[in-house]
């Protein structure tokens, strides 16, 4: 759940920065695209200041052009074109004044002095021409002043027209700076978004992949639940037919003592009758197979049936101690602790060592498992079991070899066998051996048909088996299973 | 009690011992004096009826009733049962099973494999005799080929 607010959080930046660069591109765009326009609009004025200028000095220029030729010449259609211009300045001039303050402050006041004076000049020499002096025109055009004038205005005004093509050369330099940047940023921001759509790609492929792994994970997990619930169904039934086997067992074998007390306590009333008979005659005649009768009474059946009483009331007692002690074992509180498998079987193999080595036999093991953690009063009780076993039903006249061997058995269990060369078990008994009461083969052993039974309930309670694989007169190998961690075993019960 | 003028054994398979002498009992009390041949184990049981070898070659002219516990230490007395029942020469022999349960499964079980009487040793001693007496009079219609 945190991992994927997490990954949600991440693709949420990456479109905020994906939003937030194209919104300052968007931005810089607009600015520049309104700096070009600027820059246009301002060449644009330029160009017509500077086309004013340029119009301005080729009027005077036309002026003095017309004025010098009618001086010349005499000729009054010189003075056709010299009229027109002098009609032209002033239009030429507010043309140039009406520009320059958008374009360069106001307007040169000296300028306009000298376009005065200029024309001033021109119309003295025309004026003395007309007046038929063409020498004092002259003499004035000679003088220089007019030409000195035209001089100053025509520098003044290549100073206006070359500010003019600067000031249009850096604006042209600063739009192409800005143009510059503008594509820097188009491929920058066309980069960023590149990275801010693939990452969000990226984001989100993974996000997919991560949705499609939990799904598959849950389909795996509902599998595996199944299979469990399986399991437990099946672990369940067999623990069923158990406790029923178990049931069975009991009762049949509670009941066997019964039927003797029931009745032998009938044989013993049977037998009283004729000691009553004989005792109760209170000197009435008593005959000869009364006291026959009352004699085998006596000596024989009250003895008989009390002592098959009491016997069957200890046989009865022995059982019930039997169910309990196996019973006390289910409950018995397990403590998982690490346990040393080489020690704990040298351990019981030392307990048996001396009997083993009466028969001439010999024991081995070999431990190829880690240490596990379980139950150690229950292993040590299993193992001391089994090698009991193995001595009490070993051959008669075969040297018993006993040999133990620890291995792995999958991650979560570990096998402990214990093969001997004694008297094995029928196929038949391979299962019966381990109920309760039940042994096997040639009863001419002591026992009680407990010990195995009670070896299974101690590994079953540490969530163990225990299997058998036996050839008649050629041995036994007992294998208990064991989970290598009790731990892990308690908390699934307790789940 | 004869068959076809012999006298018939009694095998009594019984591992207790109080419940082998209170059978007894009951079947002198039900006037039957057969000469009954007692056996705690399974084994040896098998041994007498089969013979030693367990072919049952050689057994099959003599005339047994067998009296068979379910129970017993070293095997069960439905081991016994399959192993009579289907040997050819003694399967005739009939066999009456006498045991502390009542199970129904295993009463179908026994009769399935050839069992020709199941009698539950009852608690109450009244229909254990009565059980037994039964037995008496089974002995007597009994017909050994």
């Amino acid at each position: 759940m945190t991992a994927r607010t997490g990954r949600d959080g991440t693709t949420t930046w990456l479109f905020l920065l994906g939003a937030v660069l194209i919104a300052v591109l968007a931005s810089l765009a607009t600015f520049i695209s309104i700096r070009a326009e600027q820059t246009f609009q301002d060449i644009v004025d330029e160009r017509a200041m500077r086309r004013h200028a340029a119009d301005l000095l080729s009027v005077l220029q036309d002026v003095e052009i017309g004025q010098r030729g009618f001086l010349i010449t005499l000729d009054p259609s010189y003075l056709e074109p010299y009229e027109d211009a002098l009609a032209r300045v002033p239009v030429e001039l507010e043309a140039l004044a009406e520009d320059i303050p958008r374009v360069a402050g106001e307007l040169d006041g000296e300028l306009r002095a000298l376009v005065g004076r200029r024309l001033e000049i021109a119309a003295e020499t025309v004026a003395a021409a007309r007046a038929g002096n063409a020498e004092a025109g002259r003499a004035i055009v000679a003088a220089g002043e007019g030409r000195a004038t035209m001089d100053r205005i025509r520098a003044i005004l290549s100073g206006m027209i070359e500010a003019s093509d600067a000031r249009n050369a850096a604006a042209i330099a600063a739009q192409h700076r800005l143009n510059v940047i503008l594509q820097i940023l188009s491929v920058a921001g066309g980069l960023a978004a590149i990275g801010v759509i693939g990452a969000a790609v990226l984001v989100l492929r993974r996000q997919i992949a991560a949705l499609r792994r939990a799904d598959e994970d849950m389909r795996r997990l509902n599998a595996s639940l199944e299979e469990r619930v399986q399991q437990r169904t099946i672990d369940l039934i067999a623990a069923n037919q158990e406790v029923q086997r178990f049931a069975y067992i009991v009762t049949h074998d509670l009941r066997a003592p019964l039927v003797n007390i029931m009745g032998f306590t009938s044989e013993l009333e049977a037998a009283l009758k004729p000691l009553q008979a004989y005792v109760l005659a209170d000197g009435a005649p008593v005959s000869e197979s009364d006291i026959r009768d009352a004699r085998t009474a006596a000596a024989e059946d009250l003895p008989e049936a009390l002592e098959f009483i009491r016997s069957s009331t200890r046989k009865m007692d022995g059982l019930i101690n039997a169910i309990l002690k196996i019973s006390r074992d289910g409950r018995r509180e397990l403590r998982p602790v690490p346990v040393d498998l080489e020690d704990l079987i040298r351990q019981s193999l030392d307990s048996v060592q001396h009997q083993i080595a009466e028969t001439g036999g010999e024991a081995s093991m070999s431990v190829r498992a880690p240490g596990i953690v379980s139950d150690r009063l229950a292993l040590e009780q299993a193992l001391g079991n089994l090698f009991d076993n193995a001595v009490k039903y070993a051959k008669p006249g075969r040297p018993l070899r006993l040999s133990v061997r620890v291995t792995s058995e999958g991650p979560r269990m570990i096998a402990i066998e214990v093969e001997d060369n004694g008297r094995g078990i029928r196929a038949e008994d391979h299962d019966r051996v381990f109920d309760l009461f039940r042994r096997s083969g040639a009863q001419d052993k002591p026992g009680e048909g407990i010990g195995l039974a009670h070896v299974r309930t101690l590994m079953r309670n540490i969530g163990g088996e225990i299997t058998l694989r036996s050839v008649e007169g050629q041995g036994a190998t007992f294998t208990l299973h064991v989970p290598t961690d009790l731990r892990r075993v308690l908390d699934e019960v307790k789940a | 009690m004869k068959a076809l003028g012999r006298e018939v054994t009694i095998v009594m398979v019984e591992d207790d011992e109080g419940h082998a002498r209170l059978i007894e009992k009951n079947i002198r009390r039900a006037g039957v004096h057969n000469e009954i041949v007692p056996f705690v184990y399974g084994g040896a049981a098998l041994d007498y009826i089969l013979g030693p070898d367990h072919t049952g070659d050689g057994m099959s002219d003599r005339y047994l009733l067998v009296l068979l516990d379910l129970n017993l230490p070293d095997m069960t007395g439905i081991d016994i049962l399959e192993k009579i029942k289907t040997n050819p020469n003694v399967k005739h022999l009939p066999v009456v099973i006498l045991t502390t349960t009542d199970d129904e499964r295993e009463i179908k079980r026994c009769y399935d494999l050839g069992a020709n009487v199941y009698i539950t040793k009852p608690v109450e001693y009244e229909s254990f005799a009565n059980a037994i007496r039964q037995l008496g009079l089974f002995f007597s219609v009994i017909q050994v080929p």
